[in-house]
């Protein structure tokens, strides 16, 4: 098999793979960070009403 | 849990998709009498010149629709599919170039189909630089918009290169008459088939990790 047919085909299949894990390792690590800036201030505002309107 | 559902299904139909167009590449497609192995490329190359077309087809539309409705999915969906869309157009230069070089002799020649295509790489990627820009967000996202609106006009301009002018790249469609077997034309219609999957699959992602960003841009600023 001709070596350039090969390498043409290992990039038909490495650039849409890399591409792929390189969206999905962003995706991880805003995920990572909406988690540690969401959770702790969302969990507050909402107990802090909670006991608003019980009040 | 529907968004998921859908996310799995279009990566897995991708990967299917992908791996059987490779199988019919291989082992289903006839070897071509005067290039030989080397004709093979042909399938994946013209699938990923279609899927960068069709990225930027869908850049063009989601330009005209911001500029029309200034919604933000529109925007990402734009950036999201030019992005997409480049990557494809990059395999599409480099494979060319190593299809030729067996079959014309030489990796590169600058005639009027691989200089537009050369002219339209360069093109969207200083779209994708233009939106790394530091400036307002809405100001970038509607210079983008236009951008993308103008840069499209290569995609008509390469498909016709090689009808308008004297040209060594090859024709699929000569006179209205197509020049494969149709072992060889399964194959592609497949091939076709499994990239407009991957293109699917890698927008959708892409356009997920842009509503992540904002989410995150929102919840810092406030």
């Amino acid at each position: 098999m001709p070596i350039y047919l090969v390498l043409a085909y290992v990039i038909f299949c490495g650039v849409p793979l890399g591409l792929w894990v390189s969206i999905a390792w962003r995706r991880r690590v805003i995920g990572k960070q909406l988690e540690q800036h969401a959770m702790p201030g969302e969990a507050l505002v909402l107990d802090t009403n909670v006991e608003r309107i019980r009040g | 849990m529907r968004r998921r559902l859908l996310n799995w299904v279009l990566g897995v139909g991708s990967v299917v998709a992908f791996v059987g167009a490779l199988v019919m590449v291989f082992l289903y497609a006839p070897r071509e009498a005067t290039m030989g192995e080397i004709q093979r490329i042909f399938y994946f190359h013209v699938a990923s010149a279609w899927v960068g077309f069709f990225g930027f087809f869908i850049t063009f539309v989601s330009g005209a629709l911001f500029l029309a409705r200034s919604e933000r999915r529109w925007d990402i969906l734009g950036l999201s599919s030019a992005e997409v869309g480049l990557a494809f157009i990059t395999m599409v230069l480099i494979t060319g170039s190593l299809w030729a070089r067996p079959v014309w002799g030489t990796f590169w020649t600058w005639e009027p189909r691989l200089t537009i295509s050369a002219v339209q790489w360069l093109l969207y990627v200083a779209y994708v630089m233009l939106r790394t820009s530091t400036t307002s967000q809405e100001r970038v996202a509607r210079f983008a918009a236009v951008y993308g609106i103008v840069a499209f006009v290569t995609v008509p301009l390469s498909w016709f290169a090689i009808r308008w002018w004297r040209t060594i790249h090859p024709q699929i469609l000569a006179g209205g008459e197509m020049a494969l077997t149709p072992r060889m034309l399964q194959t592609l219609l497949v091939s076709l088939a499994a990239f407009t999957l991957v293109y699917a699959t890698l927008v959708r992602q892409r356009v997920h990790l842009e509503e992540a960003r904002d989410r995150l841009a929102g919840l810092q600023a406030g």
